[in-house]
């Protein structure tokens, strides 16, 4: 036993107990404390076990900055995994057992790994374990890895809360600085928000005590607080600002108790004051990771905040000037302190599974404690999230912040300033805009960096086990980059994200390489700041709110005719109709719209309507097909490429007048559509000339197709003789305008008609029943799939890929032709895009009574190693032709037909014979049948 | 391809989508829509303009898109397409868009879920992304709010509409 309560101080409240147990022990604690606190009060050093050697390990730190102590923790029929214990708020009937140790974080079956070390040194997985293969080690060292495990029944109404806010003035910390901050900027009328990641206000204030402006720091904060609110501010206690993302957002987590999930605020600040403050970075020295060994600045913590004096004899090392108010702090609680200067010995802890003296030097004193400082650290990561500088100061031997990111400014202990007075100025200045005082501290420090080749396991990154050797080793296999050390090794994974090992790790590099500090650099600062579940990204977006889909307005009518719904490029649509299996429904689908008539809920295609007196201009310039001789009334089909020549989308060009076009594109592609319209519209074009209206939600429209399509029309007294393949008219139906668009997908005749969503039930149910009395009806978009693949039909993203232009389609005309400009024209002349081996979309048949080709199959090459020279894009069993049917993009493709090729899935080969793309109708005679 | 329409509530067609706790959300159908661009469409309806947030008092306003387009609600009928005279490229949209009433004292913390609804941040546009898509915004009354989505999407909105009450509603 060496930490225990003293009789008073602290914010705990005293009068209540808490029962908990920690690896089935129990023990008790009082509201206010943590899990680490509580364990610490009643004489627990071991809290844990470290990642690879499990080695013994109590707390480092008191807050985020205790890499060691992560536990399962249990409260009722809620448990969580990994939560760190130093600041886990303590509940009554809590469970908990250390992470990563078995039976007991006291008594690890898998210590003895230790005893190994010496053959498991930086990167011996990925040296040791290549042959003959590393998927046979694989699964035994994922069992071995890892920390706490999730429990798969969840925790019910685990779900994140997101708000989404604003203010002019986000102060992220609530101790002295942030105080300061936030009171004097309220109190000049700015909007604040100050957010403290502890229950209470008060940062570091309770560590030492020290009166604020003569005030005990409980009545100053109190008083801070009472001011920041009667000015309007706000705050959020127990809110950790996690990380700073572009345009001002940053994201704040907001802890609401054991096993609720966090709260998100994603707040849209204009500026922002950190005064995150600073950590104590660890001593380098033989067996530093000793549990009893802790940073200064967590032995006051625990004290000052939670009434703990976290042993009776200890050493206190450190090379700054506060070391000594340390020292009388934890004098006056009641301790022995025996001060050590880390700078004129070496230093080592001595003791088994916890520190039982230290050596410094020659000599040997007992302690049970060693408190132990490097220095501050100020914690610049939303700093550095935000884009800012760092710089590196002699002074105080640390990365300070330097040029600032917009809007944000940093003071207090996150800027380096230090002595407590100092920083309440500097802080109301910075908030006030009022000019700073001369830079001035009492803080001192006798810098003392990791030195290589000293004796002992010198640990570097306590989590990971990551030692000096290990950086010394990196760097003798050449991962000098602190990015490279950073991954060979570990060192800074995990949840310590390298707020205790980052310093160290970089020092004894540049220690190693003879370079300066600041010439090795820091690694890559990301949010999050500290651990978040990942139910803080998820809240809502569950279920149908994972990935919403568009409904069309006739779903209820599908639903109600036996709809199978799928996801069609972002639409929920009918798949199929009916009880009928899938193939066999499919199948009589397609067979009824080419022997019948088929009707087809298309309101999904796009109807972007494009106007203005440059309209034909900028459509002509927006498409690979030239659409400035298209007649209003007519209707041609067109394809869009992207800059780089590439078939962006396809789909048909209405002219409705000379300065009127719609454009009905793929379903999928109506958003993108339009923010590409928009784009060139803005870039090249006269915006005010030409405008783009998305009515494509306005409209629905039904198709029907086949055969009988005519009669159907017929049936509903519709000018059918007024429109010619590739026109449409303008009708009436029920009051509401009709569009009717002589097109096709299928090679039947087919009409596309266009009513205002509202008026689509009548529609539907008058075709239907119209289609119904010539023995035809409704057919799903895998009906569709196959009528468009019969006839050679592309669609783009299936038959096309990131590569395919449109000669590789077989479309050549604008290319040689077209004389105006259009997007893409000179990435279509390129070297590339003559080549001769470029895919090109074409059939292929097989041999009589084989089964359909796998769509994805490679078609390769002969020989001992077959190369791929395409792929199947589309393949289906065509019931109007008897037989499969498949569309390929193959290596020269075009000047292959009637070549028999190899086909190659899943270890599979077969054969095939390259044809023309489309297998049905080639002359088109049932298009205007 | 499978099957997915288990998957998938079907529709909800009562236009009463929520009420709780004095927050009720009622979707309600506007006798025209008509989207108007073109240079000078801010002025180019005599019905009063709607920025942020600026409060509708009326059955017939025009909504400021942004600054060449509008969204005339209830508005006189006008004929689709170019109108080479004013320079406005107009379409109707009446089917278009799903409208939603909001009301009660707590809709202000339920549109925060769902994205930045600060009355006292001011914008010439009621366009907002909220709840993962585009929205159009507007005040109506002390504590009454207008929200208009594509009608593909007002299934989306109730549905993340519900999930937040159902989850969060007594913290909102």
């Amino acid at each position: 036993m060496t930490g225990r309560r003293i009789e008073a101080g602290g914010l705990i409240d005293r009068a209540a107990r808490l029962n908990f147990s920690f690896d089935g022990r129990n023990y008790t604690g009082h509201p206010g404390d943590t899990l680490a606190s509580a364990l610490l009060a009643n004489g627990v050093r071991i809290l844990g076990r470290s990642f690879k050697y499990h080695r013994p390990r109590g707390p480092w730190g008191a807050w985020f900055d205790d890499p060691n102590a992560m536990m399962n923790v249990r409260l009722g029929r809620d448990e969580l995994p990994n939560c760190p214990a130093t600041t886990t708020a303590l509940v009554n009937g809590m469970s908990a057992r250390a992470v990563n140790a078995w039976p007991s974080a006291a008594h690890d079956i898998k210590g003895g790994l230790d005893l190994f070390h010496r053959w498991l040194g930086a990167g011996f997985y990925y040296k040791t374990f290549m042959w003959p293969n590393w998927h046979l080690f694989e699964p035994s060292i994922r069992k071995m890895a890892g920390l706490g495990a999730l429990e798969m029944s969840g925790i019910e109404g685990h779900v994140t809360d997101r708000v989404d806010d604003v203010c002019d003035l986000l102060v992220v910390g609530g101790g002295a600085a942030g105080l300061s901050a936030a009171r004097a900027a309220a109190e000049a009328g700015q909007g604040v928000l100050l957010v403290e990641d502890h229950p209470e206000l008060g940062g570091g204030l309770y560590r030492r005590g020290t009166p604020v402006d003569g005030q005990p720091p409980v009545a100053w904060v109190a008083e801070q607080r009472h001011a920041i609110e009667a000015a309007g501010g706000r705050i959020l206690t127990g809110t950790t600002a996690y990380g700073v993302y572009d345009h001002g957002l940053v994201a704040l987590s907001e802890d609401r108790g054991f096993a609720k999930a966090p709260r998100l605020w994603r707040m849209r600040v204009r500026r922002a004051i950190l005064a995150a403050g600073a950590t104590d970075r660890p001593l380098t020295f033989a067996n530093n990771d000793l549990p009893g060994i802790m940073a200064v600045e967590a032995g006051l913590e625990f004290l000052g905040r939670h009434g703990v004096l976290v042993g009776q004899k200890i050493a206190l090392a450190s090379n700054t000037s506060f070391g000594d108010l340390a020292a009388e702090r934890l004098e006056a609680a009641g301790a022995t302190v025996r001060r050590y200067d880390p700078t004129a010995r070496p230093l080592q802890g001595i003791g088994r599974k916890g520190l039982e003296a230290v050596r410094h030097g020659r000599y040997r004193y007992d302690a049970d404690v060693l408190l132990a400082s490097a220095g501050w650290t100020p914690l610049v990561h939303l700093w550095r999230h935000a884009g800012g500088k760092l710089r590196w100061s002699d002074a105080l031997s640390a990365f300070l912040p330097g040029d600032p990111p917009e809007g944000m400014a940093a003071v207090g202990a996150a800027n380096g300033t230090f002595d407590l007075d100092h920083a309440v100025e500097e802080a109301g200045c910075v908030a006030t805009g009022t000019p700073l005082p001369q830079p001035r501290t009492r803080y001192h420090i006798a810098p003392h960096w990791p030195e290589p080749g000293g004796e002992g396991r010198q640990w570097i990154d306590f989590q990971h086990d990551v030692t000096l050797k290990d950086v010394e080793q990196a760097a003798r296999e050449n991962y000098t980059s602190v990015e490279h050390l950073k991954r060979y090794t570990t060192l800074g994974m995990a949840s310590d994200q390298g707020k205790t090992s980052n310093m160290a790790g970089l020092a004894a590099m540049a220690a190693i390489q003879g370079r300066p500090i600041p010439e090795v650099g820091t690694t890559t600062f990301r949010p999050p700041f500290v651990p978040v579940p990942m139910e803080l990204y998820h809240g809502t977006n569950r279920g149908q709110q994972f990935h919403p889909l568009k409904r069309l307005a006739l779903e209820p009518q599908h639903r109600a005719a036996g709809a199978a719904l799928g996801e069609y490029g972002g639409w929920l649509r009918p798949a199929w109709y009916g009880e009928n299996p899938m193939t066999q429904a499919i199948r009589d689908e397609a067979l009824m719209a080419r022997q019948t008539v088929g009707v087809l809920d298309a309101s999904p295609l796009g109807k972007i309507e494009v106007m203005g007196p440059d309209a034909e201009a900028f459509v002509n310039f927006i498409y690979y097909n030239t659409i400035r001789t298209l007649k209003p009334g007519r209707i041609r089909y067109g394809l869009m490429l992207t800059e780089g020549g590439v078939v962006y989308d396809d789909g048909v060009i209405a002219r409705v007048a000379a300065d009127h076009f719609v454009i009905s594109c793929s379903s999928s592609h109506v958003d993108g559509v339009t923010a590409l319209l928009e784009s060139w519209r803005q870039d090249g074009n006269d915006p005010d000339r030409i405008f783009v209206h998305d009515c494509t939600a306005h409209w629905a429209t039904i198709t029907v197709t086949g055969p009988e399509a005519r009669r159907v029309m017929r049936a509903l007294d519709l000018p059918v003789q007024d429109v010619p393949h590739m026109s449409f008219c303008d009708a009436i139906f029920a009051g509401r305008p009709l569009r009717i668009a002589r097109v096709s997908f299928t090679g039947d005749t087919s009409y596309e008609m266009s009513v205002p969503t509202g008026s689509a039930l009548a529609l539907w149910q008058a075709v239907k029943e119209a289609a119904e009395g010539r023995g035809g009806g409704p057919i799903g978009v895998e009906a569709l799939s196959v009528l468009r693949a019969e006839k050679g039909y592309i669609m783009v993203g299936k038959d096309t890929d990131g590569e395919t232009m449109p000669h590789d389609l077989g479309f050549t005309g604008p290319r040689e032709k077209k004389k105006a400009a259009f997007v893409g024209d000179r990435s279509l002349h390129t070297a590339t895009a003559n080549a001769s081996d470029r895919r090109q979309l074409v059939g292929l048949a097989v041999e009589e009574g084989a089964p359909a080709l796998p769509t994805g199959a490679h078609i390769v090459t002969g020989g001992e190693r077959p190369a791929s020279q395409g792929y199947v894009t589309s393949s289906y069993d065509s019931p109007i032709l008897g037989r499969p049917i498949a569309m390929a993009l193959i290596a020269g493709g075009h000047a292959r037909l009637g070549e028999e090729v190899t086909i190659w899935h899943m270890d599979e080969t077969r054969s095939a014979t390259i044809t023309a793309a489309c297998a049905f109708d080639r002359q088109g005679a049932r298009l205007d049948a | 391809m499978r099957d997915d329409r288990l998957k998938w509530d079907a529709p909800a067609s009562d236009p009463k989508v929520l009420a709780q706790d004095g927050l009720h959300v009622t979707r309600v159908r506007p006798t025209r829509l008509t989207l108007i661009s073109g240079v000078q469409a801010r002025r180019a309806s005599a019905l009063p303009l709607i920025g942020w947030p600026d409060q509708v008092t009326s059955e017939q306003f025009a909504l400021c898109l942004r600054r060449d387009r509008i969204l005339e609600v209830g508005g006189p009928d006008r004929l689709p397409g170019w109108d080479a005279e004013a320079g406005l490229a107009i379409s109707e949209m009446t089917d278009g868009y799903a409208m939603f009433h909001l009301d009660g004292d707590r809709t202000l913390g339920l549109l925060k879920r769902g994205g930045v609804a600060r009355p006292d941040q001011p914008s010439p546009s009621v366009v907002r992304l909220m709840f993962g898509m585009d929205v159009l915004l507007y005040c109506r009354g002390a504590s009454g709010f207008g929200l208009c989505v594509p009608g593909p999407r007002a299934e989306t909105l109730r549905s993340a509409l519900r999930a937040h009450l159902s989850q969060h509603g007594a913290e909102i």
